[in-house]
């Protein structure tokens, strides 16, 4: 009897929270719902969780745990995998990385359309990289962002003779996000194959660093229907939580925010976040941007001159990004310490609907620094 | 609570399934001639929140994670003590295991700020020692543990990093871990159970 009722009790409870847990989920964003399951399919193994890793002496692939497209996923909502890595824990030697690539498959390994990429970003760990070098005064400067590769941009090389140096026991941590703007009638899982091509053959160090736009927002006109009703060059955020920076004016800056319909121009000074100390030579720029984005343009307001122009192609029959090329210059462009830096960026909404958008540049500088570091590192080594 | 006891308990699941692993040693730079230093966390003398002398004598033989954070910290610092006392749970009998962390903000957090503080994530004050000490004393171990911070809006808030760094028992850093990411946290634990074991 008293089993009886211990076993009508857990059902209530079972039940009550079943129900509550529904509740819970059902009411979050499509990002965390995204996240929610992911990690709940991937914990109880519903689908493939682990990440493999394969290294060969000239790159290294990591294929990420199984994905579920279950639905419409904007940029920075779709299901998402993380994993630490080390290219060879068992080995300190040094290495430089060359280029990146990312790509999407199905689960039969068949290559398919780069649409279900949002973004794969590599950080290193800046305690572990510039402690290793000693680079003290490079720690909490800026977010250890190596690179990132988005829709419309799936692989990028460095320059000629140019790489990013590093330990073979050196950790690194990844995330790459699944995207689709446009497949709403299946359920699919996909997964992401990511590329790193290395050599052991000294190059020249590039040191990486991000500049993104911010825009200003009024606390009080976070709702779509604001958007016809806000001052040129600001923005309603798509979120307050995360991506919101306070400037020295005391402005709330959004670096995720939503576009109007037709065309847009946005400005955004970033002489602060490049915080040049020295002139320093730019050799490569890896730009990131949300569909509609037309123009993405890094311009040197001291001399007027124009450094980088990027050109977006969007699909023509679907949400999306077919190009967006990068700037890649063996020679480089000088970037000076004293000068002032704007980005600018040209957005045409061609759907009947608000969007999202985001606009970032990973540079990469020639790093100076290193290069002495390095070389004498090599000389006793 | 009882999330935090879902975690632990997911955490405790994912290192049941996962093997040893080697750790590389942490605590070495290459010098200007390209030559590598090692070095030890060592040299350091702060104030606990019972006012206790805290040097490197009580690290000594133990495997320890170290912090920093400051007890206003109104961003980062409350989701790292989250997952340190959970960590600290787990290990809570373990001897050889301790937690050392750091106040950035050591002209606001006196012994008694701390001794509050400590009390109120319910760990015996020998298991997490909250630290108080001079500027030349926290560069010294900031520079050691490979960290730096500066203040924000005129000294009210600090930029500050969430990564904590683990030390062996021959004072060694052995790695830098995340702690507002709970995968990095997992691994944080793997890595302390090796350390303990070897």
């Amino acid at each position: 009897m008293a089993l009886k009722t211990w076993y009508k009790t857990a059902i209530i409870i079972l039940i009550v929270i079943g129900t509550g847990g529904i509740i819970y989920y059902f009411n979050l964003s499509n990002r965390h719902k995204a996240i929610v399951k992911t990690q709940l399919l991937h914990f109880f193994n519903v689908i493939d969780s682990d990440w493999d890793q394969t290294l060969s002496d000239k790159s290294l692939t990591l294929e990420s745990p199984a994905l579920l497209i279950d639905n419409i996923y904007k940029s920075m909502e779709g299901p998402k995998a993380l994993e630490y890595f080390y290219f060879d824990k068992s080995n300190p030697q040094l290495f430089w990385m060359t280029n990146f690539k990312v790509s999407a498959k199905n689960l039969a390994n068949k290559t398919i359309s780069n649409d279900f990429i949002c973004h794969m970003n590599i950080n290193y760990i800046e305690q572990e990289h510039h402690g290793r070098w000693h680079l003290l005064d490079r720690i909490n400067m800026q977010f250890p962002r190596l690179i990132s590769l988005s829709h419309g941009v799936e692989s990028i090389s460095f320059p000629d003779g140019f790489g990013f140096p590093f330990f073979g026991d050196e950790q690194f941590f990844i995330t790459t996000e699944t995207l689709n703007h446009n497949v709403k009638d299946s359920i699919f899982q996909v997964k992401h194959d990511i590329s790193i091509g290395y050599t052991a053959k000294k190059l020249k160090p590039l040191m990486p660093r991000t500049i993104f736009m911010q825009l200003p927002f009024d606390i009080n006109k976070l709702d779509d229907a604001d958007i016809n009703d806000i001052e040129p060059n600001s923005c309603i955020p798509v979120e307050t939580k995360n991506l919101t920076y306070f400037n020295k004016k005391g402005q709330i800056l959004s670096g995720h925010w939503k576009i109007n319909k037709g065309k847009q121009v946005f400005t955004c000074n970033v002489t602060k976040q490049l915080s040049l100390k020295d002139t320093l030579r730019l050799h490569q720029i890896t730009p990131h941007l949300h569909p509609f984005a037309e123009q993405f343009t890094l311009k040197d307001l001291t001399t007027n001159e124009i450094l980088y122009n990027c050109i977006v192609t969007n699909h023509r029959n679907r949400v999306g990004l077919s190009d967006t090329p990068v700037f890649s210059s063996k020679e480089g462009v000088l970037m000076f310490p004293d000068h002032i830096y704007e980005l600018i960026l040209t957005t045409n909404n061609t759907s009947d609907e608000i969007q999202d958008m985001m606009a970032s540049m990973f540079l990469f500088f020639y790093d100076k620094e290193m290069a002495v570091k390095t070389k004498n590192y090599l000389n006793v080594n | 609570m009882l999330i935090r006891s879902f975690l632990i308990c997911m955490v405790s699941l994912n290192l049941s399934c996962t093997s040893k692993t080697q750790l590389p040693v942490l605590s070495n730079y290459i010098d200007n001639n390209g030559k590598k230093v090692n070095y030890r966390i060592e040299n350091f003398e702060f104030k606990n929140q019972l006012n206790l002398k805290v040097t490197e004598k009580n690290t000594k033989e133990k495997v320890y994670v170290a912090n920093f954070f400051f007890t206003r910290c109104p961003s980062i610092c409350p989701k790292m003590k989250t997952a340190l006392t959970g960590i600290a749970h787990t290990y809570k009998d373990i001897d050889d295991f301790i937690i050392l962390s750091f106040s950035i903000d050591p002209k606001n957090d006196s012994v008694p700020i701390l001794e509050a503080y400590a009390n109120s994530t319910g760990i015996p004050h020998l298991k997490w020692h909250f630290l108080n000490g001079n500027k030349n004393q926290l560069d010294h171990v900031a520079k050691l543990f490979r960290t730096s911070f500066e203040p924000l809006n005129y000294g009210i808030d600090f930029y500050h990093s969430s990564f904590a760094a683990l030390v062996d028992k021959n004072q060694e850093i052995r790695g830098f871990y995340n702690l507002l990411d709970q995968q990095s946290i997992t691994k944080l634990m793997e890595a302390i159970d090796f350390l303990l074991d070897n």
